[in-house]
C-alpha cells in the first residue's frame, strides 16, 4: 500500500482551476520531493492530503484512508509542518509544542528535548518574540518529536539559516532510516536533491515530470567549458549541442550538451587537442529553469 | 464526516481558556457586577416608592429614554435597575460575539487553524470549543449577576430573570458570530457583520419601543434584545421569551455547523472580491492611506451583499477622476 496515492486529483477555487488531474504516488519509506514555483499547487495538494480542503474530482488516499473523511484517525499517524507557521502570540514555544503533540495524540519527551537542543530553540520564549525561522523550528520540533509514520513538510525550511537547514536534512535522513515516509515540498532544489529518492514537478496545477533523479537527468544537459589547441570548427552543427559560445579565435568554447550525445561530442573535441575541459553535471535547477523558463502562459486555466 | 468531527474540542476549550485567562474573567466579572451598581444608585437617589413612581412617569413621557433604554415595567428598585441595565444586553452580546470570532475566524485567518487542523482535531472542534467557552462565560455572567443582585436584597425571581436575560442575549449573538465566522475569509469582515447585526437589532427595538403606541411595537419582536427586555425582571417575570432566544440559538448554531461542514479551512462561504491591480491616482499621501484603510468601517453593511459590489467601487467606476485633480 502506498503512503500517498493521488489519482486525477482536481481542485477549483471558484472558477480558477488550481489542480488539474494531479497523479502522485509516494511509497512507504521513501522521501519524495514535490517541487514547483509559487502558486503551482503544492500547498493546495498538501492541504487536500490533510483533509483541510475538499477535492473537486479524482481520488486521494493517505495511509490507506480517505483524507477528508478519516482526517482525525489519519492525523494521529502523520505530522505536518507548514511553510508559514503562525502561532499564538501569548503562548510560549514549549507550550505550543506540547499542545500540538497532545492534540496529535502523543509525543516522546526524550525526543522533544533532543530536537529542542538540535534546533537550538528556547522553548520558554513567548511566540510573539520568535522570528520566522524560530516559528518554523517550533513546528519542526513538534513534528520530529512525534512518533508519526508520515511526515508532510510544506516548504519547512523557509526562514531557516544554513546551519539549521543542515540539521533539518539530518533529521529527515534519520526518520527515513527509521522506515518512515516523507513528502517534502520545496523550491530549494539543493535540499530536494540532497534528500529525495524521487520527485514530481508541478506547474500550474499539473504534474509535468515525475521520476528518480537518474531518470530526470536524461532530460537534462551537461554544461561543458573546453579549451583546445586548435580552433574548434563545426561545433554548432553537432546534434545535441545547445547554445555554443566560441571565443579566442575558436580555442575556447562553452556549450550545453544532451546527456545522450555526450560521448560523441567528447570524441569530436578530442580531434582539436583538448587542453582543459570542465564539465558541470546537470542539476535539477536547470531542469526546473527549462520547465519554468519557457513561455509561462498568462494565468491558470478557467472553468 | 463522522463522529470524529468533534474530536479535540476538549483540548481546544482548555487552549482557549489558557489564551483568555485574563480577559475572559475580566469581562465576566465586570458585566456581571455592573447592574449591582445601578441598583444601589437607584436606591440611593430614589429611596421612596413615591419618588420612584414620579421618576417612572418622567421616563415614560420621554421618547428618547424609551429609544435608549426601552420601556420600564415597574417602579420597584429592581425594575428600575433592570431598565437601566438594558444596554448591558448589548455589551454582553458584543463581548460574546467578538470572543467567538476571535477563537474561530481570527485563528483561521492567521493560519493557526491549519496547524491545529493537521492534528487529530475534528472539523467542528474549533467552532464547538469556542461556542462552549462563550456560552459558559455568558451563563457565568448571568448566575453571578443573579447571585449578586439577590445578595443586595432584591427578589430572587427577578434577579434570576435579569441574569439569565443577559446570558441569553450573549448566547444569541455568540451563535450569530459563529455563522458570521463561516461566511467571510476575514475576521474583520466577520466582526463588522456581527456589529452591524447588533446595531440593527438595537435599532429595531428602539423604533419598536418608541412607536409602540403608533402600532410599531411589533418591530421590537424582531429583536432578540427586545425579547430579553420583555422578560420584565422584577415586574411580573415572563419566562417564555427565553424560548424565543433558545430557538434562535438553536437555529443559528445549526446554520453555523451546516456552513462549517461544507467549506474549506481558510475559505469563507462568500468568496473574497479581488482588489484593484494598481493604486488610484489620488493614492499618494498618508491621508489617502488612512482613508483607504478605514473606508470599510464606513460601509460596514457592505459585506452582507458582496456580490453587488460596494457603492464605493461603483462610484469609482463611474467617475474615475473623483480624487482632487490638484494632487496630481
Amino acid at each position: 500500500m502506498p503512503a500517498i496515492e493521488l489519482n486525477k486529483l482536481t481542485k477549483y477555487y471558484g472558477k480558477h482551476l488550481a489542480l488539474n488531474q494531479v497523479d502522485l504516488r509516494v511509497e512507504q519509506g521513501e522521501v519524495y520531493g514535490f517541487i514547483g514555483p509559487n502558486g503551482a499547487g503544492k500547498s493546495t495538494t498538501i492541504r487536500i492530503l490533510l483533509g483541510l480542503l475538499r477535492k473537486d474530482g479524482g481520488q486521494a488516499r493517505v495511509l490507506g484512508g480517505d483524507p477528508w473523511r478519516d482526517a482525525v484517525t489519519l492525523h494521529r499517524r502523520l505530522a505536518y509542518v507548514p511553510g508559514d507557521v503562525s502561532l499564538w502570540p501569548n503562548l510560549s514555544g514549549g507550550e505550543v509544542i506540547d499542545l500540538l503533540g497532545r492534540l496529535r495524540g502523543g509525543m516522546n519527551p526524550k525526543r522533544r528535548a533532543e530536537y529542542l537542543e538540535r534546533f537550538a530553540l528556547d522553548p520558554t520564549k513567548k511566540c510573539r518574540t520568535y522570528s520566522k525561522g524560530n516559528r518554523q523550528k517550533v513546528a519542526l520540533v513538534a513534528a520530529f518529536a512525534s512518533d508519526a509514520e508520515l511526515f508532510i513538510l510544506d516548504e519547512p525550511t523557509s526562514g531557516l539559516d544554513p546551519l539549521m537547514e543542515a540539521v533539518f536534512q539530518q533529521c529527515v535522513r534519520e526518520v527515513k532510516a527509521e522506515g518512515k515516509t516523507v513528502l517534502l515540498s520545496s523550491h530549494i532544489l539543493a535540499e530536494v536533491e540532497a534528500l529525495c529518492d524521487r520527485v514530481s514537478i508541478i506547474r500550474q496545477g499539473r504534474i509535468v515530470e515525475t521520476g528518480t533523479f537518474a531518470e530526470l537527468r536524461h532530460l537534462t544537459r551537461t554544461s561543458i567549458s573546453v579549451e583546445t589547441a586548435l580552433p574548434v570548427a563545426g561545433l554548432s552543427e553537432l546534434p545535441g549541442v545547445h547554445d555554443p559560445v566560441v571565443e579566442d579565435g575558436g580555442t575556447r568554447a562553452r556549450f550545453a550538451v544532451d546527456a545522450g550525445e555526450l560521448d560523441r561530442v567528447v570524441r569530436f573535441l578530442a580531434l582539436f587537442g583538448v587542453r582543459s575541459l570542465v564539465s558541470t553535471p546537470p542539476t535539477l535547477e536547470e531542469l526546473f529553469m527549462r520547465h519554468y523558463g519557457e513561455g509561462i502562459e498568462a494565468g491558470g486555466e478557467r472553468r | 464526516m463522522n463522529k470524529d468531527i468533534w474530536t479535540g474540542a476538549g483540548s481546544l476549550i482548555r487552549l482557549f481558556l489558557r489564551k483568555d485567562r485574563l480577559i475572559l474573567p475580566v469581562w465576566v466579572i465586570v458585566l456581571a457586577l455592573l447592574p449591582l451598581g445601578y441598583g444601589s444608585s437607584i436606591a440611593e437617589l430614589y429611596p421612596t416608592e413615591e419618588m420612584r413612581a414620579r421618576f417612572v412617569g418622567t421616563i415614560a413621557s420621554n421618547p428618547a429614554m424609551a429609544a435608549f433604554y426601552g420601556p420600564v415595567f415597574g417602579s420597584s428598585v429592581g425594575a428600575l435597575a433592570a431598565w437601566r441595565s438594558s444596554l448591558n444586553l448589548i455589551f454582553v452580546a458584543l463581548a460574546s460575539a467578538l470572543t467567538v470570532i476571535r477563537h474561530t475566524r481570527t485563528d483561521e485567518e492567521a493560519g493557526r487553524r491549519e496547524l491545529l487542523g493537521a492534528t487529530a482535531v475534528g472539523h467542528h472542534a474549533g467552532l464547538t470549543a469556542a461556542l462552549i467557552v462563550v456560552f459558559s462565560a455568558d451563563l457565568a455572567v448571568g448566575l453571578l449577576m443573579a447571585a449578586g443582585l439577590i445578595g443586595t436584597g432584591l427578589p430572587a425571581a427577578g434577579s434570576l430573570a435579569l441574569g439569565l436575560s443577559m446570558a441569553a442575549a450573549g448566547w444569541v449573538f455568540a451563535a450569530a458570530a459563529g455563522v458570521a465566522a463561516q461566511l467571510s475569509e476575514g475576521a474583520g469582515t466577520a466582526r463588522s457583520m456581527t456589529v452591524t447585526a447588533l446595531g440593527l437589532v438595537f435599532a429595531l427595538r428602539a423604533v419598536g419601543d418608541v412607536g409602540e403606541s403608533g402600532g410599531m411595537g411589533w418591530l421590537t419582536w424582531l429583536s432578540p434584545i427586545g425579547w430579553m427586555q420583555r422578560v420584565r425582571p422584577y415586574a411580573d417575570e415572563h419566562w417564555w421569551p427565553f424560548a424565543l432566544a433558545l430557538g434562535a440559538v438553536a437555529v443559528l448554531t445549526a446554520a453555523a455547523y451546516r456552513l462549517s461542514a461544507r467549506r474549506d479551512i481558510g475559505a469563507g462561504i462568500v468568496p473574497p472580491r479581488p482588489g484593484p491591480a494598481a493604486a488610484g491616482p489620488g493614492f499618494r499621501s498618508p491621508l489617502a492611506l488612512a482613508w483607504r484603510l478605514q473606508r470599510g468601517a464606513f460601509t460596514a453593511g457592505r459585506p452582507a451583499s458582496p456580490r453587488s459590489g460596494s457603492p464605493w467601487a461603483a462610484s469609482r467606476k463611474a467617475r474615475p477622476t473623483d480624487w482632487p485633480k490638484a494632487r496630481s
